[in-house]
């Protein structure tokens, strides 16, 4: 199963929108209106920063909503995207209390979907980190399967409908003072896998559009105490290396074939036609084919026409009339008598 | 028995023969209006193994007229025969009656 792996600063075959909302206590309150971040903060690097903000309830929130390219007529039977995620949080703070940072991630689809978190993988030596409300109330394990440790988040597989979020807490204990680091290190940070109805899903028609996923962050902090004098949170690097795995379901000749194309990519080219539309060979074979034997040369040469009898010979002879000594015996044609007719 | 007015019945072909090689011999009946002819291959006979004795070979071939095709199909075989005996019983009637 061939993946590709791109860089996100090749902007052309995506579709990108990103929000900074820096006052609004939730994500879906976007009061610092809409940004727009371009290129280079997909190369990696920090993302947002936010310095001394005392207002507590601050949240910020980046948006990015990724559309594959997808050639005209295919049809999407699964569509996983990895996004690798390495994420290091900084706060200080003067207060006490229990200071969390949390990074959310969310995934919209107007499909059902399935959505693996085996790939997750986190740094396990970070004390304490946690998970918390992996899926939202959209979600529909929400009642019932909140996945707290490490792994049952791993082994979590859910279908899930319109949205889902899951929430990484990046949790410390505060004293009186302290620097406090934390980290979430390598891995895939999640990975969600697309099994959709592909018949009924066709692309540029208005369904697909709506697939998309973006990654939220960062809340801080959550309750009361302490007051965060400084934060900042930085997506390094691998940002740039997600891996995007696109299967295209082409339907050929009464039946559909599942190719795991990716767009862009020079091993995998996506065809100027459909399949459907191509005419050309659809079977070749290497190899010879025996049709009923081979045919053997008996003579070669110029055949004399002259007939020589033998006494007692019982074939015939042909003379090669260029070169006397060269003839070569051949059977008499099936020589045969028949009666008359006996009635 | 007078010939001509029944449908016979061939079962035996009987050869004085001498040769070498596989002596095919077919049964051929009387041929339609394109020429065909009903056709009866019987077991090839091998000459080199038959010695001073006749050959006889089996036959199962009814028709109102038959005729015998013999034959070699392979290179330095060959075949000289003295007698040709074939066997046949009348079985239905021509005669009006």
């Amino acid at each position: 199963m061939p993946t590709r792996t791109f860089t996100v600063t090749d902007l052309s075959g995506y579709s990108i929108s990103q929000s900074l909302g820096a006052y609004g206590p939730s994500v879906s309150d976007n009061n610092f209106g809409n940004v727009n971040f371009l290129g280079s903060h997909f190369s990696g690097g920090t993302i947002v920063s936010l310095v001394n903000s005392s207002n507590y309830n601050q949240v910020g929130t980046i948006n990015y909503l990724l559309f594959p390219v997808i050639p005209d007529g295919a049809l999407i039977s699964r569509y996983r995207i990895k996004i690798p995620f390495t994420a290091t949080g900084f706060f200080r703070t003067t207060g006490t209390g229990t200071p969390s940072v949390s990074v959310n991630v969310s995934i919209f689809s107007p499909y059902p979907f399935d959505i693996s978190t085996a790939a997750l993988i986190y740094n396990s030596g970070v004390n304490p980190t946690n998970l918390s409300e992996s899926l939202d109330a959209y979600s529909d394990y929400y009642d019932f399967a909140v996945p707290l440790t490490k792994e049952e988040f791993e082994t979590l597989f859910a279908t899930v409908t319109l949205r889902t979020v899951i929430s990484l807490v990046m949790q410390g204990n505060s004293s009186i003072e302290f620097d406090y680091s934390i980290s979430l290190n390598g891995g895939w940070l999640f990975e969600v896998t697309y099994d959709v109805p592909a018949i009924s899903i066709w692309y540029k028609s208005e369904l697909i559009d709506d697939v998309y996923y973006f990654v939220e962050a960062v809340e801080i902090p959550t309750g009361d105490d302490p007051p965060i004098d400084e934060f900042f949170y930085t997506l390094i690097g691998p940002i740039e290396d997600f891996e995007e795995e696109v299967w295209y379901l082409w339907y050929y000749d009464g039946v559909y074939i599942e190719s795991p194309l990716n767009p862009g990519d020079p091993d995998y080219p996506v065809p100027d036609t459909p399949p459907w539309e191509q005419v050309g060979i659809v079977a070749q074979s290497l190899g010879s084919l025996d049709m009923g034997g081979t045919s053997e040369v008996i003579f070669q040469g110029d055949p004399s026409g002259i007939y020589t009898l033998v006494p007692g010979k019982r074939n015939d002879t042909l003379y090669d009339s260029e070169s006397s000594e060269d003839t070569t015996d051949v059977a008499i044609p099936n020589p045969f008598i028949k009666t008359g007719f006996i009635s | 028995m007078a010939t001509g007015e029944y449908v016979q019945h061939y079962h035996i072909v009987r050869l004085s023969v001498l040769g070498s090689g596989n002596l095919r011999q077919t049964m051929l009946s009387l041929p339609n209006n394109n020429g065909v002819q009903r056709e009866q291959a019987l077991v090839p006979v091998n000459l080199d193994a038959l010695g001073r004795y006749p050959s006889n070979s089996l036959a199962n071939f009814k028709e109102f007229a038959a005729q015998l095709k013999i034959e070699t199909t392979d290179i330095d075989e060959y075949f000289i025969i003295t007698r040709i005996l074939v066997f046949k019983l009348p079985t239905e009637t021509g005669i009006p009656g």
